[in-house]
């Protein structure tokens, strides 16, 4: 089933890729708005994405800027 | 339909499509000084011609007054400035900011126009080579002076968008500028998705650091899209060229790095309804499936399959019934055959012709004269009947 390579599964909010979350997202709406999956596949699916809907919200909710100097020199009230 | 503009419309208009042409801002102009009037309020107007054209320029207080020389009709300038409309009188002007003698002065300026025009000629400027940007960055590169505003500017943009902001800090002016920006370009080699390089306004000697050739290369070598956010937006050096995107601020150069936080939220919430939405009606369909399974199998198709049976039962009734009446007929035929064929072996055709068949009171068949004894009741079988006789006599055949 190429539901398989979707979602990946297991990923942490901190190393989420942003980018890919969003187009696994896009892929699993068009295959659940396609509707052509079992119910099993839909449900899997389904649960995938609301997983990455929330890693990502989260991820917006609570970003706090992480600054770094390539020189070490940051200005002083940052 | 036909719109009519009042003339201070119209003049509006013009002046907006003038000043959205940054082909018409922070220009050089040269042309020789002609009709040079010092007013008393210190602002200077001339005109400014050459053999086919000539154009009115003002040149205010304020930047006239660090003038090293005294404007004279016939003197060839160039001059530095932006067209506007003067709509009070309708008229097209340059207003001039910067003016020099068009001598040994114009010499940086024409150095820029030569580098310009190599660079343009090695494909640094095509736009086909522009990277579009990425949507969403992990890695954001900012180049600029880690004490500027437009750091400020930028790192206020970004905000809360969840993304390693990696300074690369420059000296974005003054003697050694170019070098320290074009290394911090290429310090960000491979670690960053999009990089901005900016700094604030600045007159244009501030911003002649963006004008160098090495800045130009290590822009134009940089592994991932470069916006390039120089001076306001009316200030466009060689580093806008190069770069990918031209921002006109930092500001905007940031607007254009990451997607805005709101929005992407908002995006969320919109796939996570439509995702519950398609769950949701992938179940109706799923449901009505079923209810409709359900519909035709209790009513119509069991009436079917009884109408069928029925038929079917029928067939096999009928089907019975002829069977049996031609099993009827086949015995008839064969127990009529059996008759005829008995007939012909049967004693009673004998006996009809006068013979009978003598049997034993037990019931034996009486085959000769030893059978019976005198006394013995035998019976005598006749073609229409039977008699009981009693042996009065026995007379044995000898020899027999």
């Amino acid at each position: 089933m190429e539901v398989e390579g979707l979602g990946c599964g297991f990923i942490s909010k901190d190393d989420l890729d942003l980018e890919e979350a969003l187009e696994d997202l896009e892929q699993i709406v068009g295959k659940l708005e396609d509707g052509k999956l079992s119910l099993e596949e839909s449900l899997v699916l389904f649960e995938r994405g609301i997983r990455l809907v929330r890693l990502c919200s989260s991820r917006l909710e609570s970003a706090e800027q992480r600054i770094e100097s390539l020189t070490g020199e940051l200005p002083c009230d940052l | 339909m036909t719109q009519i503009f009042t003339v201070s419309e119209l003049a509006e208009r013009i002046k907006e499509r003038l000043d959205s042409d940054l082909r018409l801002h922070d220009l050089w102009a040269r042309g020789e000084l002609s009709n040079v009037v010092n007013h008393r309020s210190g602002h200077r107007y001339f005109t400014l011609k050459d053999k086919d054209s000539q154009l009115s320029c003002a040149l205010f207080r304020n930047y006239g007054a660090r003038l090293g020389f005294e404007l004279k009709d016939g003197q060839n300038v160039q001059v530095f400035g932006d067209v506007e409309v003067y709509r009070p009188r309708g008229q097209v002007q340059l207003v001039v900011r910067g003016i020099r003698l068009d001598s040994g002065q114009g010499l940086r300026h024409l150095e820029l126009e030569r580098l310009k025009q190599k660079l343009a000629a090695e494909g640094l400027f095509e736009a086909e080579r522009k990277r579009s940007l990425p949507k969403y960055p992990a890695r954001i590169g900012i180049v600029t002076s880690p004490n500027g505003a437009a750091l400020r500017d930028v790192l206020s943009i970004i905000g809360s968008y969840p993304a390693r902001i990696i300074l690369s800090p420059a000296q974005v002016q003054g003697d050694g500028a170019p070098e320290s920006i074009s290394l911090a370009v290429r310090s960000l080699q491979g670690m960053a998705d999009v990089v901005i390089v900016c700094r604030g306004g600045g007159s244009a000697e501030d911003l002649w650091s963006f004008n160098h050739e090495i800045v130009a290369r290590a822009i134009f070598e940089c592994d991932s899209p470069v916006i390039s956010a120089i001076g306001h937006e009316t200030d466009i050096t060689i580093a806008d060229f190069v770069a990918d995107v031209r921002a006109p601020t930092p500001t905007a150069a940031a607007e254009m790095a990451v997607p805005d936080v709101a929005e992407l939220k908002s995006h969320l919430g919109l796939v996570e309804s439509r995702m519950i939405r398609s769950l949701w009606s992938s179940l109706e369909r799923k449901q009505e499936r079923l209810e409709y399974l359900q519909r035709s199998l209790s009513a119509r198709r069991m009436y079917a399959l009884l109408a069928e049976h029925r038929q079917r039962l029928d067939d096999l009734a009928e089907h019975m019934e002829s069977a049996q009446r031609a099993r009827v007929e086949a015995l008839k035929n064969r127990l009529a055959l059996a008759e005829s064929s008995l007939d012909s072996v049967s004693p009673l055709a004998t006996l009809s012709r006068g013979y009978s068949i003598a049997r034993s009171s037990d019931g034996r068949l009486i085959l000769s004269a030893e059978d019976a004894a005198p006394g013995d009741v035998i019976e005598l079988i006749l073609a229409d009947g039977k008699l009981m006789c009693r042996v009065l006599e026995k007379d044995v055949k000898c020899g027999s």
